[in-house]
């Protein structure tokens, strides 16, 4: 498979800061590639860094086989981008804002605009101003902004914000067909778990700035878990909260008025339950609360940090 | 370069875009158009000059008649009685000056005088020969009082010449006949050649022979007002006799004094330039351009107005050019875009030089038409000596490349606008400071001229000091009034500003440095 990215060593700080630590992974094309971490843990300044946003202190990006820094035109001719969210100038038509970005793309006439319209399903819209736009609309002509040229590399960072959920199963499809139709490299990185699993090939998992791992869904999934997320359904919340050693209340994530939800090794439940039965405290049910892939991500990333 | 070009025309429509930018073209161009007409309208208030006419001078005449019937019998009884001599003098004068008026207004009846348009009774020889006609009169009158024992050769020679000199002066007023009235003074010139000095007599004829060639109807025809054609003329000749006797004549205007020191080859080659700019006008007819009129002020006025509102775009689109793209956050697509980040920058640039250019040629355009539709004002052509030719640049052209140079301070602000906000990245530091620093330059400057300090050689390096170039890169711009620089700016003491070459380095290096701290920080800086 023909590499569209190549990070090789790459870091970044701010000040003192190492946002980006020693970072290397490949991207093929006609894959979508997952980037998973929690808030903080540099995966938008990987996707700045890629885009041009940042600079790069030590190591090398190339993509579509063009060294970033020497061959930075041609290299970034290769990218389409969503980064954060898209902006558009606000007193234009989705129409003149393509317009305008197909200026200074080769190649892109009128009728790729009219395209890439009818592919985010805004050519109804097209012609209005993008203030009134809601967020989603904005999504969908980010998109298409940023597959105007026919980029070798597509980066959505967080790009199922403010999608309704036919709208996230839509852009699903899109980028599916993109990637396995028409060999598009697509990178996504979001902290929707389920979103990742219905979507990506491989996912890569960042934490504090290093890249943990880089696995397919199928390695992920069939990743033996040390812990796993379960939530106990009781009346008697308050109760169980005072009775738990602490050893055990720090396996809790979170609670409500009606359940626990804790995070556990096997060989725990047994005296987690046998404490909270020897008190007394009532039991409705106890239920696995997490998909595998948040687990295998939990354990890849110590169970420290956890996301949606 | 295409897509160079494609993010200039992308930067080109995102100006066009904004509305406030169209609002403040429209605004320019409505301001510079409408200012003249506004002024118009002031001054349609204004009472049309008094000119008496027929019946009234006839009652005039009627009651100066009686006045001098009535004191030429006071007199005659006060010598009867032997009043006091003080008395019986203040009378003669009184009679005197009487007879006058009975001239004057009998000249006025004969002649026909007060069916003439105002400017051929103010602005043309007439007013001069009228005058000159009552002093010889007067002379005549005195000539005649002369005791028929005191007459002798010389007495009947006066009297000879200032009868035909009052016939020659009559007939040019008669005839509205310039050449008769200029040859009066040319002969009256040369019969006094005797008691004048060399230099005055030299100035004066050549004064003199010029008149006809700058306006051979002596003002009848209203183009040119006959005291700037002389006093045009009179420089002119001190010009010429300056150049030819390699000395500058300088006149102090308070205390009246006059010295004459030797040329230094500097003034030379100045005063040979206006030598020369002076005859080619002269010789082409055109020293009406060049005289103060009411549109010169208004023109100055409207331009003065208007630049207002193109001060508030420029500070407006170079404080927001960068910043407002960091602030909303569209510099991504931009970034995004496989092109390096000089090529954004340069083509924000090129879009401000554009606005900068186009937004001048509007204010230009907008108050060259509006002086006129409402002042009928054209554009005077820019003369200057080149190779030891007059060389001529269309007024139009000229026009707008003044302005250009007039707004180097508005260029320099522009980019220190554009550089502060590329390295705040906020827009309202951006337009605030040039802004501010627009409007205290000419306060400043006028404070620290005006304090009783020396000009320190630090000063220099003011910008103030160096960015007023338009009147120093066109120099013979001052020509454009000639009368206000005859009279004024020849008198004002040289303003102590660095030199021409000095203030151009100084502006270009400092342009030079904002742009590359603008350039710097956007090219290099991380957008977080």
């Amino acid at each position: 498979m023909d590499v569209a990215l190549k990070v090789d060593h790459v870091s970044k700080s701010f000040g003192k800061k190492k946002i980006i630590d020693d970072v290397s992974f490949e991207l093929f094309c006609g894959e979508v590639f997952g980037f998973l971490g929690p808030n903080g843990a540099g995966k938008t300044t990987m996707i700045k860094m890629i885009t041009g946003f940042l600079s790069v202190d030590q190591g090398t990006i190339e993509i579509d086989g063009f060294n970033h820094r020497s061959h930075y035109e041609k290299a970034m001719a290769s990218i389409g981008a969503i980064v954060e969210n898209p902006e558009l100038y606000k007193d234009m038509s989705a129409y003149e804002n393509l317009k305008m970005y197909a200026r200074i793309h080769d190649n892109v006439d009128n009728s790729r605009i009219n395209e890439v319209l009818d592919i985010v399903g805004m050519q109804d819209h097209s012609r209005e101003k993008t203030r009134k736009y809601s967020l989603g609309m904005k999504q969908r002509v980010g998109l298409a902004m940023a597959i105007l040229h026919r980029p070798k590399l597509l980066l959505l960072d967080e790009p199922t914000n403010g999608l309704d959920p036919a709208g996230i199963r839509e852009l699903r499809d899109i980028l599916k067909r993109m990637a396995h139709e028409e060999n598009v490299a697509i990178m996504v990185s979001s902290h929707q778990l389920s979103e990742m699993q219905l979507m990506c090939d491989r996912v890569g998992v960042i934490s504090y700035g290093k890249l943990l791992s880089v696995n397919t869904l199928k390695e992920l999934t069939e990743m033996k878990v040390e812990e796993s997320s379960l939530r106990l359904i009781t009346p008697d919340v308050v109760t169980a909260l005072s009775v738990l050693p602490d050893e055990l209340k720090s396996k809790i994530i979170s609670n409500t008025n009606e359940y626990i939800d804790f995070r556990i090794s096997k060989d725990q439940i047994n005296n987690f339950l046998r404490v909270l039965l020897n008190r007394d405290v009532t039991i409705h049910g106890i239920q696995s609360i997490e998909s595998t892939l948040e687990d295998a991500f939990l354990s890849i990333t110590g169970g420290g940090l956890r996301i949606e | 370069m295409s897509k160079l070009w494609g993010l200039y025309v992308n930067e080109m429509y995102k100006l066009i875009k904004k509305p406030l930018v169209i609002i403040l073209i429209v605004l320019i161009f409505t301001s510079g158009l409408l200012f003249p007409a506004l002024i118009k309208f002031a001054i349609s208030f204004d009472s049309e000059p008094y000119i008496e006419d027929k019946n009234t001078i006839e009652t005039q005449l009627q009651y100066y008649k009686d006045e001098k019937t009535k004191l030429s019998s006071e007199l005659l009884a006060a010598i009867d009685n032997q009043d006091d001599e003080y008395y019986i003098e203040d009378l003669k004068m009184q009679i005197d000056e009487l007879e006058t008026y009975i001239f004057q207004s009998e000249l006025f009846l004969e002649l026909q005088l007060f069916d003439e348009p105002e400017h051929v009774m103010h602005d043309s020889f007439i007013p001069r020969a009228l005058s000159s006609l009552n002093s010889l009169n007067t002379d005549i009158i005195n000539l005649n009082k002369v005791p028929e024992e005191e007459r002798d050769d010389n007495w009947a020679a006066e009297l000879d010449q200032a009868g035909k000199g009052y016939a020659q002066l009559y007939d040019s007023i008669k005839n509205k006949d310039f050449t008769t009235y200029n040859n009066y003074q040319i002969e009256a010139i040369s019969a006094f050649k005797s008691i004048l000095s060399s230099y005055d007599a030299e100035i004066h004829e050549f004064s003199l022979k010029l008149l006809p060639v700058i306006d051979p109807t002596g003002g009848l025809n209203g183009e040119i007002d006959f005291e700037a054609a002389n006093l045009v003329a009179d420089y002119a000749s001190l010009l010429k006799y300056e150049l030819d006797n390699n000395v500058n004549i300088k006149y102090d205007m308070i205390y009246g004094d006059q010295s004459i020191v030797l040329l230094s080859e500097e003034q030379r080659l100045e005063k040979q330039e206006e030598y020369d700019i002076l005859m080619y006008k002269i010789e082409n007819k055109q020293v009406a351009t060049s005289l103060p009129k009411d549109s010169t002020l208004i023109s100055s006025l409207s331009v003065e107005f208007s630049n207002f509102f193109l001060s508030i775009l420029i500070f407006f689109a170079a404080g927001s050019i960068v910043a407002n793209e960091m602030t909303t956050g569209s510099i991504k697509t931009l970034i995004i875009a496989p092109v390096r980040r000089w090529k954004i920058f340069t083509s924000k640039f090129l879009t401000l030089l554009t606005l900068f250019l186009v937004a001048s040629l509007v204010l230009h355009v907008a108050t060259s038409l509006g002086n006129n539709i409402f002042f009928d004002a054209k554009h005077t052509a820019y003369l200057f000596v080149s190779d030891g030719k007059v060389v001529s640049i269309p007024g139009i052209f000229f026009g707008y490349f003044y302005l250009l140079a007039d707004h180097t301070l508005l260029f320099v602000l522009m980019l220190l606008a554009f550089m502060l906000s590329t390295v705040s990245r906020h827009s309202a530091v951006g337009i605030a400071i040039p802004f501010a620093l627009m409007m205290v330059t000419s306060w400043a400057s006028m404070m620290l001229s005006s304090l009783p300090i020396a000009k320190a050689r630090w000063m220099d390096f003011l910008y103030f000091y160096n960015t007023d170039l338009a009147d120093r890169l066109f120099p013979m711009h001052k020509f454009f009034d000639l009368v206000t620089y005859i009279r004024i700016s020849q008198n004002i003491p040289q303003n102590n500003l660095p030199s021409l070459s000095f203030s151009v380095l100084f502006v270009l290096v400092l342009c030079v440095c904002l742009f590359y701290i603008a350039f710097d920080s956007f090219t290099r800086r991380d957008i977080k």
